[in-house]
This record gives structure tokens, C-alpha cells and sequence, in this order.
């Protein structure tokens, strides 16, 4: 592959938790490599490191050692403040549960992202209006949370990480509080956008969205045990 | 973001916990509304001792006279200011006075200058002369509410009586702002119902030696307020003439008085401005507990709102609007209350007070400077907690 497709490269990546007496060896020297466009699965038995690997891949923890570039910057050595613009400029992140603020509208949590950049009001509000309308969400810009289903709650998380143009997406278990047929949707929808030609990473146990995937990375006890590529 | 959303959203989290942010805010309320009574009531004492300054003058002493014509001292008398006029270059005029304010009018006996050094303005006719006094003139000058037997006020022309004597208006004193000033007692006069007249032609001074007519008081002007200070030797030695014995009498300088009496609000400030800061920084206390348990509440939200890219300093200031908020809106509550209070003050206790805007924009800036303390440990709290430990809090 060509070095230029290269999204994300990880070198000897590890993180050790060592609040308690006996540090937790939770991802020990991954090596990993996302090329742009590919949609990737991460999977695993709980408690086998995705999550933490995902956690990296995001800028929201640092690793304890190991090298971790994201087109071309090192992530590793970043400061708090410069793994924040990272979060806000290049990485879309959706969670299991949402993840959305409450108080705050559609519209508002959509384009919180942009806002965080400095953009102006009208230009973010822009933005999210056409994010909301990619996912399917136009109608229910002004609506709280609170007033959307599950699946209308994921696909709004979902529009969140692509208002800013991600060249990462990373989902962790994005079907995991849906029931199957919201689950579908949202399946079709992160299969649309990697047609798109999107970089996605997912982490999961649906075998289903394993499936979708164009390469399969299984983690054991924080090691890549198998990467695979579907068929 | 800008700020304009970083309030809105403080707003949106002050309005969406009323009764909480209402009683978090009270200690504020009263703080600031302490510090705006307090300020009014500071402010109106200054402005009162101002004025009575003006009134005054800064450069102006008395020497009151104490004994009665039973007392073993003798009296002051109108030889004394005689004396007096001639003691020191530093006194620049001299008014002896024979004060009688046994009857609803005050009548007072007094010399061509009393009008100058009192600074009273004549607003018809003229004042005493010197021809007056060596004649022994039966004439007088009234103030504005002096009022004739017809029952109308006295005009130029118009005959008062004093006693078994009659005395003719030749001038009008023109109309004086009345005032409260209980600490200077006589000093400051209200002339709108005084009657001057020369102090060779009283009643009871008919038959006396003028040097030996006993005077009330004698009220001394120098060039400067500074000369003041250094005139109590002057004034003593002009008092003790030769073999005669001194008077019983009291020198006060009023602009003493008034310094002291400042000082004394000053500290009277200091101490309630202590009590008043007290208030408000409890006030901020109860705000920072509030925020403390308000970052607990949304540790999820600060999670999620730091892995979608708001920096430390972001979410910190999130926070700091919202606390200054909260104290703002104590503040502005605080200013109606004091204002409120500051009227309560003037209209139950009959103390001047007065409101500047410079008081009202200090109280407010202290509730909002009490916000941004009381909100900087809790900010802080909030910006430091790590993302993904925050959003899996519930």
C-alpha cells in the first residue's frame, strides 16, 4: 500500500494501568496499520483490550509506550491540548450508548464539535443541517434526546462524528443498545459511508458487523491474535 | 465557542435548576445587598459632613462660651473677640454673638461682620453696620420664615418685636437649606428663623459697658484651614488679658470635629464592610458547593464534551460563566434588595443615605468577582477529569 493511504499507524503500542498494586497490562506492543478507506472490525472477548485500543485510537487516552501516528503526526507524544484538536479535527468517535448531552438539541449536539473549533454559529449550523441530513435526521433538528428512539439517538451520535469531517471513524459497539432492526440500519449506514470511501473502525461482538468489514482484527489479552481480511 | 453560546448554555444550566440556583444565590443576595446598604449609608454621612462643610467653611473656628452669670469663671465677652481680632495675623475677622433661642425665633445679637464670616447671603437690603452698632440702632435682619404679627412674612420696612422692643427690617436673609446636623449642635445655624440684631442694641445691653457684654459665642476665620490647628496658644493668650482672668470657654474647630467624625465612619465602614464581605463570601461558598455538586452531576456530560475536542480550558470556563452567572443574578437581586434597604434605612432610622452608581457598580463586580473565585475550584475539578473515566460515570 501506498504510505500516503496510511490513516493510522501503530508501532509497539502499550498501555499499562498502574493505579493499582499489581499494574494491568491492558494492550501490550500492538502493531497495526489502517490504510484510508478500509472498514475495519476489532473483536474480542470482554476485557481483551478493544475498547482500550479503540480508547487510543481516539486520542482519548495516551499510551504508556509505543508509537502512534495519525497521518503522520505522532498521537503518542501529543500534549492535552493538541490531543483535543486532534479529537475535534480528525477523528469522529461513536459510542455503544450514545453519548449525546441531554440539554441540548439535535442540532446543538451535532454541531458542538464545530463550535469547539472556533466556527461560527451559522457556518456549524450549516454543517450539522447537512450531517443530520445524510443520517436521515432533517426533521428532528430541534428535538431533545430524550424525544428520539435508539436508533434515531445513534444516528444523530453518528452525524456528530461526521459533521467535522473525520478522516478516522471509530464506532465501539455502535449496535450494542439497539434492537436488531435499528441495529441494521445503523449497519447500512456505517456500509454507505465506507462506500463514501470513509476510514471506519469498529469495535464489536455482532458478528454481523464483523461480517461487513473489510479486515477483521481479533485481540486477545491486549495482542493481536488474528487479522483477517473477509471474503 | 464563542461566548455568546458558552452563556447561553450557562443560562440554559442556571434556569433548568431554578429553586437551586435561587437558594444557592441568596448568601449573595444579602452580602451584596449589605454592601450596597452599608456603601448608602457611608456615602450619605460623607456627603452630610460635606456639606456642612460647605456650609461652614473649612477655615472657620468657635470659641463657645460655657459659664452663666452664676458661675465662679466669668464669661466671654465682646471684649474678648475685641481682643481676639487682634491676636494674630492667621485670624482674619472675628464675629461675636449673643444667641437667644428661648422663644420659637432665635434672636442674635451681632456685629457688621457676622454676616461675612457666617457666609450668610443677603437677599433685600443690607446687613449691620458700624453706624448701627455705634448708634445703637433699633434695627434687625430677618430670615425668610420670619413672620410679622399680621401673620404674613417680614419684608424690608416692617417692624419685628423682640421682647418690650421694636426693631425695623432693614435686610433679608436669603433662605437656608435646613439641615439634620445634630454633631456641631448650634453651630450650624439655620438662619431662616433668625432675627440679627446689633449687638450694642439688645435689650438687656442697654446700660453695659460695651467691652463687658457677655457674649455666647465668637466664631473666628482664618486664611487657611491649616492655620486652624495652630490656634489654640492664640486664642488662649488673647483670652488672658493682663490680670483678667480666662473665660470659661471652649474652642472647637469644626473641621476637627468633622475629620474625626469621619474617621469614625470610616471605621464605622470598615467594620460593616467586613460583615457585609463576610455575607458575600459565605454567598460564595454556598455558590462553589453548588458547583461542585453541579460538576459531579454532569461528570458524563464533561466526558463526552472532552472526546468530541473541547479543551481543559474550555470546559473550565463552561463552568466559570456559569458560576458568574449565578453570582450575577445574586448580584443584581442583592442591588434591588439594598436599594430597597438603603431607603428602608433613610425613611425608618432618619439617616442620610445616598446611592452612588459607583457603590451599585462595585457591589455587582464584587458578586461577579466572588463568581469567578467561587467557580474556579469547581472549573477546574471539571476540566481536569479524564474523558473516558468521566463518560462512563453515571
Amino acid at each position: 500500500m501506498n504510505k500516503n493511504r496510511t490513516i493510522v499507524s501503530v508501532n509497539d503500542l502499550r498501555k499499562v494501568y498502574s493505579e493499582t498494586e499489581t499494574p494491568v497490562v491492558a494492550i501490550d506492543k500492538i502493531s497495526l496499520t489502517v490504510h484510508k478507506g478500509e472498514f475495519i472490525a476489532i473483536v474480542g472477548a470482554s476485557g481483551s483490550g478493544k475498547s482500550t485500543l479503540l480508547h487510543l485510537l481516539g486520542a482519548l487516552d495516551t499510551p504508556t509506550s509505543g508509537l502512534y501516528e495519525l497521518r503522520g503526526k505522532n498521537v503518542a507524544t501529543m500534549n492535552d491540548d493538541e490531543l483535543s484538536i486532534v479529537r475535534r479535527t480528525e477523528i469522529g468517535f461513536v459510542f455503544q450508548v450514545f453519548n449525546l448531552i441531554g440539554q441540548l438539541s439535535v442540532l446543538d449536539n451535532v454541531s458542538l464539535p464545530l463550535r469547539y473549533t472556533g466556527m461560527s454559529d451559522r457556518e456549524a449550523e450549516s454543517r450539522a443541517n447537512d450531517a443530520l441530513s445524510r443520517v436521515g435526521l432533517s426533521s428532528r433538528t430541534l428535538h431533545l434526546p430524550s424525544q428520539l428512539s435508539g436508533g434515531e439517538k445513534q444516528r444523530v451520535a453518528i452525524a456528530r462524528a461526521l459533521v467535522i469531517g473525520p478522516s478516522l471513524l471509530l464506532a465501539d459497539e455502535p449496535t450494542g443498545n439497539l434492537d436488531s432492526k435499528s441495529g441494521c440500519a445503523i449497519l447500512e449506514l456505517f456500509e454507505a459511508l465506507h462506500q463514501e470511501g470513509h476510514t471506519i473502525v469498529v469495535v464489536t461482538h455482532d458478528e454481523g458487523v464483523a461480517n461487513r468489514a473489510g479486515r477483521v482484527i481479533t485481540i486477545h489479552d491486549g495482542n493481536i491474535v488474528n487479522e483477517g481480511v473477509e471474503a | 465557542m464563542n461566548y455568546k453560546k458558552v452563556i447561553g448554555e450557562g443560562l440554559q444550566s442556571v434556569f433548568a435548576n431554578r429553586v437551586r440556583s435561587g437558594l444557592s444565590v441568596l448568601g449573595i443576595v444579602f452580602g451584596v445587598a449589605a454592601v450596597v446598604a452599608m456603601l448608602a449609608v457611608v456615602e450619605g454621612a460623607r456627603n452630610d459632613v460635606l456639606e456642612r462643610l460647605s456650609r461652614l467653611g473649612t477655615n472657620v473656628l468657635f470659641v463657645l462660651g460655657k459659664g452663666d452669670e452664676m458661675s465662679t469663671q466669668r464669661q466671654l465677652q465682646y471684649g474678648d473677640a475685641f481682643r481676639l481680632a487682634h491676636a494674630s495675623k492667621l485670624i482674619t475677622a472675628v464675629a461675636p454673638a449673643v444667641v437667644d433661642s428661648s422663644t420659637s425665633k432665635t434672636v442674635i445679637g451681632v456685629t457688621p461682620s457676622y454676616v461675612h464670616v457666617r457666609q450668610l447671603a443677603i437677599q433685600a437690603g443690607r446687613g449691620i453696620t458700624d453706624v448701627d452698632m455705634q448708634t445703637r440702632s433699633k434695627v434687625c435682619v430677618t430670615g425668610r420664615e420670619i413672620v410679622g404679627s399680621n401673620g404674613n412674612h417680614v419684608g424690608l420696612g416692617d417692624v419685628v418685636q423682640v421682647k418690650s422692643h421694636m426693631y425695623k427690617v432693614v435686610g433679608i436673609i436669603a433662605s437656608e437649606k435646613s439641615t439634620k446636623d445634630k454633631s456641631l449642635g448650634s453651630l450650624i445655624r439655620n438662619h431662616n428663623r433668625s432675627i440679627l440684631i446689633p449687638i450694642t442694641a439688645l435689650p438687656k445691653n442697654g446700660a453695659v459697658v460695651d467691652e463687658a457684654i457677655g457674649i455666647s459665642e465668637i466664631t473666628v476665620r482664618t486664611p487657611n484651614a491649616e492655620d486652624l490647628m495652630s490656634m489654640h496658644q492664640v486664642v488662649h493668650r488673647a483670652l488672658v488679658h493682663g490680670q483678667t482672668p480666662e473665660p470659661a470657654a471652649e474652642l472647637i474647630i469644626p473641621l476637627q470635629l468633622l475629620r474625626e467624625e469621619q474617621h469614625a465612619q470610616r471605621v464605622f465602614a470598615a467594620v460593616v464592610g467586613c460583615v457585609a464581605f463576610i455575607g458575600v463570601l459565605v454567598g460564595g461558598i454556598g455558590v462553589m458547593n453548588i458547583m461542585l455538586a453541579n460538576v459531579a452531576e454532569r461528570c458524563k456530560e464533561i466526558g463526552i464534551r472532552r472526546a468530541i475536542g473541547a479543551t481543559k480550558k474550555q470546559i473550565a470556563r463552561l463552568f466559570l460563566v456559569e458560576s458568574i452567572l449565578l453570582t450575577l443574578f445574586g448580584g443584581v437581586g442583592g442591588l434591588v434588595l439594598g436599594v430597597f434597604a438603603s431607603f428602608g434605612i433613610a425613611h425608618f432610622g432618619g439617616w442620610s443615605v445616598a446611592i452612588s452608581f459607583w457603590s451599585l457598580l462595585l457591589a455587582f463586580c464584587m458578586a461577579g468577582i466572588v463568581g469567578l473565585v467561587a467557580g474556579w475550584y469547581p472549573a477546574n475539578r471539571a476540566a481536569a477529569l479524564d474523558p473516558v473515566e468521566a463518560m462512563r460515570r453515571e
